[in-house]
């Protein structure tokens, strides 16, 4: 392609940014093809974008996980910016083991809320909450997990 | 077939939508997206306390921690380092100094701290095509306008043919992740991901979960949860439109506007970064030469070969 001369080429040749172009449209696929074999995600910036991809079928359910923690003054929500955690790893390592359950994420997450709280965490309770929804109305089952954490 | 090729990816242009479109994400990037929805260093580094170890590492991590193997105190450090290192670098890559090294240094602080956070068992796609432009920048002569770089040069007395191919290929992602999503869909669910139930234990799940009111009553809507599916299908299926067929970029970017801005009301799900980079759809010459045209100043009119109703 003919250019008039003096014409300002930028930092890399013609030639160059074709291949990292293709190079970066390429590798577009691989995670796809990864993906079909069941590897984990380990490409980043490079992801397939399948997510929210499986469909659902009556009825509509969800659970969802809560963490209370009880101290000699009060009992109070937990979220993740009070263990100091981004939401999605505070959701992964404290949320869904102790709603399960998990008394070593309990005693831990009490640690964490002592020292950033100053004062001590007696008991931690995971809260499990199942929502189903039939028809128009929206039914709730909850289970509480009691974790003893303290004196 | 190759001149064809360099006419789309390579044409003559002042740099100058580039330029707009770098203070725009980087802008973004610095005071919306990094204080507000990214991961803080003390919370990189609460996960580093607790994990003890990386947990299917992405292959930056994988190739840096070869280098440097995981240890709660060095890994610590290194994080409370490259935040503001990355920080820095935004800053002066927002302004425009010594701009491709300054983009250059940006794109890896945000790749790295991404590539960390995704690196303990789940990851996002939020910053996914953002990162990718940021590399872009680094590649590309992103402060030759609107910078101190220009300035202190001067105005350019040609124009590049490296100024679009970042634009196009930050469309191309884009419409890649829309349009590979609904495929992923198709694919997986055929129709029946339309059936209103999937979306309606979408927003059963994230509305309790997040406290998102709006997406509990919508939750309960079947009719409008089948609806919205069959709008988000056609939206993604739609979105490589706006590359090819530009009379029908407003369409699809407002649509796409409203999808994120309903999806984050509803669900928290925020992909905020994609709208902040619609923005390399925009025809910013154009609209600064009608603007100096209105003001019944004439300019200097467009340079380049690229204009938001060209093919």
């Amino acid at each position: 392609m003919g250019r008039p001369p003096g014409t300002g080429r930028g930092p890399l040749s013609v030639r160059a940014r074709s291949a990292f172009i293709l190079a970066v449209l390429g590798l577009q696929a691989v995670p796809v093809a990864r993906e079909f074999n069941g590897a984990r995600e380990t490409l980043w910036p490079f992801l397939a974008w399948g997510m929210y991809r499986h469909f659902g079928e009556p009825p509509v359910e969800a659970v969802v996980h809560r963490v209370v923690a009880v101290t000699a003054d009060d009992v109070r929500p937990v979220g993740p910016e009070d263990a100091g955690f981004e939401r999605f790893a505070f959701r992964r390592y404290f949320q869904v083991p102790i709603a399960e359950g998990d008394s070593a994420a309990a005693a831990e997450l009490a640690g964490l809320l002592g020292r950033r709280w100053r004062t001590p965490v007696r008991e931690i309770v995971g809260v499990e909450g199942a929502y189903t929804l039939v028809g128009d109305s929206l039914h709730e089952a909850v289970t509480e997990r009691r974790l003893t954490t303290g004196p | 077939m190759i001149a064809r090729w360099e006419r789309w990816w390579f044409p003559l242009d002042t740099g100058f939508d580039l330029a707009v479109c770098r203070i725009l994400v980087v802008g973004a990037q610095l005071f919306v997206f990094v204080p507000l929805f990214g991961t803080t260093p003390a919370e990189h580094v609460a996960v580093i306390d607790h994990a003890g170890a990386f947990d299917h590492p992405q292959w930056m991590i994988a190739a840096l921690a070869a280098a440097i193997p995981f240890d709660e105190t060095v890994w610590s450090s290194l994080v409370r380092v490259v935040y503001p290192v990355m920080i820095g670098a935004g800053l002066t890559t927002l302004i425009g100094v010594w701009t491709r090294l300054s983009a250059s240094i940006f794109a890896l602080g945000t790749w790295f701290l991404a590539s960390h956070d995704g690196s303990y068992g789940e990851v996002h796609h939020t910053e996914v095509v953002l990162a990718m432009f940021l590399l872009f920048l680094a590649l590309s002569p992103c402060g030759r306008r609107l910078s101190i770089d220009a300035r202190r040069r001067g105005p350019p007395a040609t124009e590049t043919d490296a100024a679009v191919w970042p634009l196009r290929l930050t469309q191309l992602l884009l419409a890649w992740s829309y349009f590979s999503n609904a495929m992923a869909k198709l694919s997986y669910s055929g129709t029946q991901w339309m059936n209103g139930y999937t979306l309606q234990e979408s927003l059963l799940y994230t509305s309790i979960q997040w406290n998102r009111p709006l997406g509990l009553w919508l939750a309960q809507q079947h009719e409008l949860c089948v609806a919205l599916s069959i709008a988000t299908i056609a939206l993604e299926l739609a979105f490589p439109l706006a590359v090819f067929v530009p009379r029908t970029r407003p369409l699809i970017l407002i649509s796409g506007v409203a999808f994120h801005v309903v999806t984050f009301l509803t669900m928290n799900v925020g992909f905020f970064q994609h709208i902040v980079l619609y923005a390399v759809f925009v025809d910013f010459e154009g609209l600064a030469a009608r603007v100096r045209t209105a003001r019944g100043r004439p300019g200097f009119g467009r340079m380049g070969g690229y204009t938001l109703g060209r093919p």
